[in-house]
Protein backbone atom coordinates (compact mmCIF):
# COMPACT_ATOMS: atom_id res chain seq x y z
CA UNK A 1 0.00 0.00 0.00
CA UNK A 2 1.57 3.55 -1.50
CA UNK A 3 1.10 6.41 1.28
CA UNK A 4 -1.29 7.77 -1.68
CA UNK A 5 -3.36 4.56 -1.58
CA UNK A 6 -3.28 5.22 2.09
CA UNK A 7 -4.48 8.44 1.92
CA UNK A 8 -7.26 7.84 -0.46
CA UNK A 9 -8.40 4.74 1.41
CA UNK A 10 -8.60 7.12 4.59
CA UNK A 11 -10.62 9.61 2.42
CA UNK A 12 -12.70 6.86 1.41
CA UNK A 13 -13.53 5.12 4.41
CA UNK A 14 -14.48 8.67 6.02
CA UNK A 15 -16.90 9.44 3.56
CA UNK A 16 -18.85 6.25 4.16
CA UNK A 17 -18.74 6.54 8.40
CA UNK A 18 -20.18 10.31 7.67
CA UNK A 19 -22.80 9.20 5.42
CA UNK A 20 -23.68 6.63 8.17
CA UNK A 21 -24.79 8.23 10.67
CA UNK A 22 -24.97 5.67 13.24
CA UNK A 23 -25.55 7.72 16.40
CA UNK A 24 -28.96 8.04 17.70
CA UNK A 25 -29.95 11.40 19.73
CA UNK A 26 -31.13 9.06 22.61
CA UNK A 27 -27.67 7.46 22.54
CA UNK A 28 -25.70 10.62 22.93
CA UNK A 29 -27.82 11.72 25.73
CA UNK A 30 -27.39 8.29 27.47
CA UNK A 31 -23.49 8.30 26.97
CA UNK A 32 -23.04 11.09 28.88
CA UNK A 33 -25.87 10.61 31.60
CA UNK A 34 -24.87 7.01 32.02
CA UNK A 35 -20.81 8.61 32.62
CA UNK A 36 -21.60 10.98 34.54
CA UNK A 37 -23.57 8.69 36.87
CA UNK A 38 -20.79 5.97 37.06
CA UNK A 39 -17.76 8.28 36.91
CA UNK A 40 -17.09 6.63 40.70
CA UNK A 41 -17.11 3.24 39.22
CA UNK A 42 -14.23 4.17 36.94
CA UNK A 43 -11.36 3.73 40.24
CA UNK A 44 -9.76 1.00 40.03
CA UNK A 45 -10.68 -2.43 42.13
CA UNK A 46 -6.59 -2.95 43.32
CA UNK A 47 -5.95 0.54 44.36
CA UNK A 48 -9.59 0.48 46.58
CA UNK A 49 -8.83 -2.85 47.75
CA UNK A 50 -5.12 -1.83 48.61
CA UNK A 51 -6.35 1.30 50.45
CA UNK A 52 -8.87 -0.71 52.06
CA UNK A 53 -6.37 -3.09 53.35
CA UNK A 54 -3.53 -0.31 54.98
CA UNK A 55 -6.70 1.56 56.45
CA UNK A 56 -7.87 -1.81 58.25
CA UNK A 57 -4.23 -2.33 59.50
CA UNK A 58 -4.69 1.06 60.44
CA UNK A 59 -7.38 0.54 62.66
CA UNK A 60 -5.64 -2.47 63.93
CA UNK A 61 -2.84 -1.38 64.94
CA UNK A 62 -4.56 1.84 66.56
CA UNK A 63 -7.08 -0.45 68.50
CA UNK A 64 -4.82 -2.49 69.67
CA UNK A 65 -1.36 -0.49 70.46
CA UNK A 66 -1.62 -0.51 74.01
CA UNK A 67 -0.33 -4.62 73.89
CA UNK A 68 3.35 -3.32 71.74
CA UNK A 69 5.18 -3.02 75.02
CA UNK A 70 8.43 -2.36 73.96
CA UNK A 71 9.97 0.96 72.75
CA UNK A 72 10.99 -1.25 69.42
CA UNK A 73 7.84 -2.81 68.98
CA UNK A 74 5.74 0.39 69.44
CA UNK A 75 8.06 2.29 66.56
CA UNK A 76 7.73 -0.40 64.57
CA UNK A 77 3.78 0.26 65.26
CA UNK A 78 4.09 3.94 64.56
CA UNK A 79 5.92 3.40 61.31
CA UNK A 80 3.79 0.85 60.29
CA UNK A 81 0.47 3.24 60.58
CA UNK A 82 2.37 6.37 58.72
CA UNK A 83 2.88 3.45 55.96
CA UNK A 84 -0.12 2.80 55.70
CA UNK A 85 -1.82 5.92 55.93
CA UNK A 86 0.89 7.82 53.49
CA UNK A 87 1.49 5.19 50.81
CA UNK A 88 -1.97 4.58 49.13
CA UNK A 89 -2.70 8.61 49.42
CA UNK A 90 0.68 9.44 47.56
CA UNK A 91 -0.08 6.67 44.96
CA UNK A 92 -3.55 7.50 44.48
CA UNK A 93 -2.85 11.67 44.27
CA UNK A 94 -0.18 10.76 41.32
CA UNK A 95 -2.70 8.35 39.52
CA UNK A 96 -5.10 11.54 39.93
CA UNK A 97 -2.46 13.71 38.32
CA UNK A 98 -1.90 11.18 35.23
CA UNK A 99 -5.89 11.92 34.52
CA UNK A 100 -5.65 15.72 34.95
CA UNK A 101 -4.71 16.27 31.44
CA UNK A 102 -6.09 19.32 30.19
CA UNK A 103 -8.81 18.08 27.41
CA UNK A 104 -10.88 21.24 26.50
CA UNK A 105 -8.56 23.76 26.67
CA UNK A 106 -4.86 22.66 26.08
CA UNK A 107 -3.08 21.60 22.99
CA UNK A 108 -2.03 17.21 21.52
CA UNK A 109 1.42 18.78 22.74
CA UNK A 110 0.73 20.34 25.91
CA UNK A 111 -1.20 17.30 26.89
CA UNK A 112 0.98 14.67 25.89
CA UNK A 113 3.67 16.46 27.97
CA UNK A 114 2.01 16.41 31.02
CA UNK A 115 0.67 13.21 30.70
CA UNK A 116 4.33 12.02 30.37
CA UNK A 117 5.32 14.01 33.62
CA UNK A 118 3.02 12.62 35.35
CA UNK A 119 4.29 9.00 34.57
CA UNK A 120 7.95 9.39 35.14
CA UNK A 121 6.75 10.90 38.71
CA UNK A 122 4.50 7.67 38.62
CA UNK A 123 6.87 5.21 38.18
CA UNK A 124 9.73 6.89 40.70
CA UNK A 125 6.61 6.51 43.35
CA UNK A 126 6.27 3.03 42.21
CA UNK A 127 9.77 2.78 42.79
CA UNK A 128 9.48 3.80 46.05
CA UNK A 129 6.57 2.21 47.48
CA UNK A 130 7.79 -1.44 46.15
CA UNK A 131 10.88 -0.89 48.66
CA UNK A 132 8.92 0.61 50.79
CA UNK A 133 6.31 -2.20 51.04
CA UNK A 134 9.08 -4.33 52.06
CA UNK A 135 9.90 -2.57 54.80
CA UNK A 136 6.15 -2.18 56.17
CA UNK A 137 5.87 -6.00 55.79
CA UNK A 138 8.56 -6.82 58.34
CA UNK A 139 7.35 -3.50 60.46
CA UNK A 140 3.56 -5.62 59.83
CA UNK A 141 5.45 -9.40 60.99
CA UNK A 142 6.96 -7.34 64.33
CA UNK A 143 3.68 -5.66 65.11
CA UNK A 144 0.90 -8.33 64.55
CA UNK A 145 3.52 -10.98 65.97
CA UNK A 146 3.64 -9.89 69.05
CA UNK A 147 -0.51 -8.84 68.85
CA UNK A 148 -1.85 -11.72 68.16
CA UNK A 149 0.62 -14.22 69.17
CA UNK A 150 2.27 -12.19 71.97
CA UNK A 151 5.80 -13.29 70.22
CA UNK A 152 9.04 -10.54 70.40
CA UNK A 153 10.49 -11.25 66.62
CA UNK A 154 13.45 -9.61 68.05
CA UNK A 155 14.28 -12.42 71.04
CA UNK A 156 14.05 -15.27 68.18
CA UNK A 157 17.69 -15.25 67.12
CA UNK A 158 17.65 -18.27 65.87
CA UNK A 159 14.52 -18.18 63.19
CA UNK A 160 15.79 -14.57 62.69
CA UNK A 161 19.41 -16.30 60.83
CA UNK A 162 17.21 -18.10 58.44
CA UNK A 163 14.49 -15.65 57.87
CA UNK A 164 16.82 -12.25 57.33
CA UNK A 165 19.31 -14.05 54.62
CA UNK A 166 16.04 -15.64 52.75
CA UNK A 167 13.96 -12.46 52.89
CA UNK A 168 16.67 -10.29 51.59
CA UNK A 169 16.97 -12.98 48.49
CA UNK A 170 13.58 -12.76 47.87
CA UNK A 171 13.61 -9.54 47.64
CA UNK A 172 16.54 -9.21 45.23
CA UNK A 173 15.21 -11.63 42.93
CA UNK A 174 11.59 -9.82 43.00
CA UNK A 175 13.32 -6.25 42.57
CA UNK A 176 15.28 -7.15 39.93
CA UNK A 177 11.79 -8.35 37.53
CA UNK A 178 10.13 -5.22 38.92
CA UNK A 179 13.04 -3.13 38.33
CA UNK A 180 13.04 -4.25 34.57
CA UNK A 181 9.37 -3.56 34.09
CA UNK A 182 9.66 -0.04 35.69
CA UNK A 183 12.63 0.53 33.47
CA UNK A 184 10.21 -0.36 30.53
CA UNK A 185 7.72 2.31 31.25
CA UNK A 186 10.19 5.02 32.20
CA UNK A 187 12.16 4.94 29.02
CA UNK A 188 9.17 5.25 27.16
CA UNK A 189 7.97 8.16 28.64
CA UNK A 190 11.20 9.69 28.68
CA UNK A 191 11.43 8.67 25.14
CA UNK A 192 7.89 10.27 25.08
CA UNK A 193 9.00 14.15 26.68
CA UNK A 194 11.78 13.54 24.29
CA UNK A 195 10.37 13.48 21.12
CA UNK A 196 7.95 16.28 21.81
CA UNK A 197 11.19 18.41 21.99
CA UNK A 198 12.76 17.69 19.23
CA UNK B 1 -31.10 26.65 20.09
CA UNK B 2 -31.42 24.56 23.15
CA UNK B 3 -27.43 23.26 24.27
CA UNK B 4 -28.23 20.05 24.45
CA UNK B 5 -30.02 19.45 21.19
CA UNK B 6 -27.13 21.74 19.43
CA UNK B 7 -24.52 19.09 20.83
CA UNK B 8 -26.27 16.51 19.92
CA UNK B 9 -26.50 17.64 16.65
CA UNK B 10 -23.04 18.74 16.85
CA UNK B 11 -22.16 15.34 17.24
CA UNK B 12 -23.87 13.32 14.95
CA UNK B 13 -22.57 15.15 11.87
CA UNK B 14 -18.75 14.84 13.12
CA UNK B 15 -19.32 11.06 15.12
CA UNK B 16 -16.86 10.17 12.58
CA UNK B 17 -13.57 11.90 14.27
CA UNK B 18 -14.50 10.34 17.38
CA UNK B 19 -14.87 6.69 15.85
CA UNK B 20 -11.41 7.21 13.78
CA UNK B 21 -9.86 8.19 16.74
CA UNK B 22 -10.99 5.70 19.33
CA UNK B 23 -10.18 3.13 17.10
CA UNK B 24 -6.58 4.38 16.59
CA UNK B 25 -6.24 4.85 20.39
CA UNK B 26 -7.55 1.52 21.28
CA UNK B 27 -6.45 -2.15 20.95
CA UNK B 28 -9.16 -4.07 21.85
CA UNK B 29 -12.90 -3.54 20.51
CA UNK B 30 -13.59 -2.78 24.48
CA UNK B 31 -11.38 -0.40 24.95
CA UNK B 32 -12.45 1.69 21.48
CA UNK B 33 -16.04 1.51 23.30
CA UNK B 34 -14.94 2.96 26.06
CA UNK B 35 -12.77 5.25 24.41
CA UNK B 36 -15.46 6.23 22.32
CA UNK B 37 -17.90 6.83 25.41
CA UNK B 38 -15.51 8.92 27.16
CA UNK B 39 -14.85 11.09 24.59
CA UNK B 40 -18.77 11.74 24.07
CA UNK B 41 -18.81 12.32 27.62
CA UNK B 42 -15.63 14.63 27.56
CA UNK B 43 -17.03 16.83 25.06
CA UNK B 44 -20.23 16.99 26.40
CA UNK B 45 -18.18 18.06 29.90
CA UNK B 46 -15.97 20.91 28.00
CA UNK B 47 -19.08 21.96 25.57
CA UNK B 48 -20.27 24.75 27.67
CA UNK B 49 -16.23 26.28 27.47
CA UNK B 50 -16.70 25.81 23.71
CA UNK B 51 -16.59 28.70 21.97
CA UNK B 52 -19.47 29.30 19.10
CA UNK B 53 -16.77 31.31 16.68
CA UNK B 54 -14.13 28.21 16.78
CA UNK B 55 -14.59 25.83 14.12
CA UNK B 56 -16.79 22.44 15.90
CA UNK B 57 -14.43 19.81 14.21
CA UNK B 58 -11.45 21.35 15.34
CA UNK B 59 -12.28 21.64 19.09
CA UNK B 60 -13.43 17.93 18.50
CA UNK B 61 -10.26 16.90 17.52
CA UNK B 62 -8.72 18.48 20.61
CA UNK B 63 -10.95 17.23 22.96
CA UNK B 64 -11.26 13.66 20.83
CA UNK B 65 -7.33 13.46 20.71
CA UNK B 66 -6.53 14.61 24.51
CA UNK B 67 -9.11 12.32 25.95
CA UNK B 68 -7.07 9.71 24.22
CA UNK B 69 -3.98 10.62 25.59
CA UNK B 70 -5.59 10.68 29.22
CA UNK B 71 -6.90 6.99 28.76
CA UNK B 72 -3.80 5.59 27.98
CA UNK B 73 -2.39 3.02 30.02
CA UNK B 74 -6.09 3.15 31.97
CA UNK B 75 -6.74 -0.65 30.59
CA UNK B 76 -8.72 -1.98 32.95
CA UNK B 77 -10.16 0.89 35.27
CA UNK B 78 -13.76 0.99 32.84
CA UNK B 79 -16.61 3.01 34.19
CA UNK B 80 -19.80 1.68 33.35
CA UNK B 81 -21.05 2.05 29.84
CA UNK B 82 -24.11 2.46 27.82
CA UNK B 83 -24.64 -0.97 26.18
CA UNK B 84 -23.33 -0.23 22.13
CA UNK B 85 -23.87 -2.96 19.61
CA UNK B 86 -21.15 -3.65 18.10
CA UNK B 87 -22.72 -2.54 14.88
CA UNK B 88 -21.68 0.83 16.01
CA UNK B 89 -17.77 0.10 15.60
CA UNK B 90 -17.94 -2.59 13.08
CA UNK B 91 -19.59 -0.48 10.67
CA UNK B 92 -21.91 -2.00 7.56
CA UNK B 93 -19.19 -1.06 5.21
CA UNK B 94 -16.79 -3.48 6.88
CA UNK B 95 -18.93 -6.04 6.10
CA UNK B 96 -16.91 -6.41 2.39
CA UNK B 97 -13.99 -8.68 3.66
CA UNK B 98 -11.25 -6.94 1.09
CA UNK B 99 -11.86 -3.59 2.46
CA UNK B 100 -12.05 -4.47 6.47
CA UNK B 101 -8.61 -5.82 5.77
CA UNK B 102 -7.26 -2.85 3.97
CA UNK B 103 -8.53 -0.15 6.43
CA UNK B 104 -7.53 -3.04 9.41
CA UNK B 105 -3.61 -2.47 8.12
CA UNK B 106 -3.86 0.57 7.48
CA UNK B 107 -4.57 1.29 11.06
CA UNK B 108 -2.11 -1.29 12.32
CA UNK B 109 0.44 0.77 10.20
CA UNK B 110 -0.76 3.59 11.80
CA UNK B 111 -0.41 2.32 15.31
CA UNK B 112 3.18 1.34 14.64
CA UNK B 113 4.11 5.07 15.05
CA UNK B 114 4.38 6.61 17.80
CA UNK B 115 1.38 8.54 20.19
CA UNK B 116 2.87 12.09 18.68
CA UNK B 117 3.34 10.74 15.70
CA UNK B 118 0.03 9.01 15.28
CA UNK B 119 -2.09 11.97 16.17
CA UNK B 120 -0.25 13.87 13.46
CA UNK B 121 -0.52 11.82 10.90
CA UNK B 122 -4.78 11.44 11.84
CA UNK B 123 -5.14 14.82 11.53
CA UNK B 124 -2.92 14.76 8.13
CA UNK B 125 -5.03 11.86 6.56
CA UNK B 126 -8.05 13.97 7.52
CA UNK B 127 -6.97 16.54 4.87
CA UNK B 128 -5.97 19.47 7.56
CA UNK B 129 -3.56 21.71 6.68
CA UNK B 130 -0.13 23.06 8.24
CA UNK B 131 -1.99 25.13 10.11
CA UNK B 132 -4.88 23.28 11.26
CA UNK B 133 -2.77 20.80 12.52
CA UNK B 134 -0.07 23.41 14.46
CA UNK B 135 -3.31 24.87 15.83
CA UNK B 136 -5.06 21.53 17.31
CA UNK B 137 -1.38 19.99 18.25
CA UNK B 138 0.93 23.01 19.52
CA UNK B 139 3.55 22.13 17.34
CA UNK B 140 4.79 25.18 14.83
CA UNK B 141 3.77 24.97 11.03
CA UNK B 142 7.67 24.05 10.49
CA UNK B 143 7.70 21.40 13.16
CA UNK B 144 4.48 20.07 11.57
CA UNK B 145 6.24 19.85 8.43
CA UNK B 146 9.12 18.29 9.26
CA UNK B 147 7.42 15.76 11.42
CA UNK B 148 4.76 14.71 8.57
CA UNK B 149 8.07 14.23 6.38
CA UNK B 150 9.66 11.94 8.92
CA UNK B 151 6.25 9.85 9.28
CA UNK B 152 5.74 9.67 5.64
CA UNK B 153 9.32 7.77 5.86
CA UNK B 154 8.43 5.86 7.97
CA UNK B 155 5.36 4.65 6.70
CA UNK B 156 6.81 3.89 3.61
CA UNK B 157 9.61 1.83 5.56
CA UNK B 158 6.32 0.03 7.25
CA UNK B 159 4.77 -0.87 3.69
CA UNK B 160 7.96 -1.65 2.14
CA UNK B 161 9.06 -4.49 4.77
CA UNK B 162 5.70 -5.07 5.54
CA UNK B 163 4.25 -6.41 2.25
Amino acid sequence: MEIDKMKSLWEDMSKKVERQEILTDQLIFDMTKERYENRIRSISVPETISALICFGVIIFLISNFNLLDVWYLQLSGILTIVACLLLPILSLKSIQRMKNVPISKGTYKEALAIYAKARVKFIRLQKVSFYTSFIVLILCVISFGKIMKGIDVFTMTEKLNWLVPSGIGVLFIFSQWVLKKYKGSMDSANDLLKELEE
Amino acid sequence: MHSKTKFVKDIRANEGIIYKVSRLYSNTVEDQKDLFQEIVYQLWKSYGSFKENAKVSTWMYRVALNTAISSLKKEKRRGARVTMDNFLLNRPYEIDTLTEERIALLYAHIKELSIVERGIILLHLEGKNYDEIATITGFTNTNVGTRLGRIKQKLKSQIKNGN
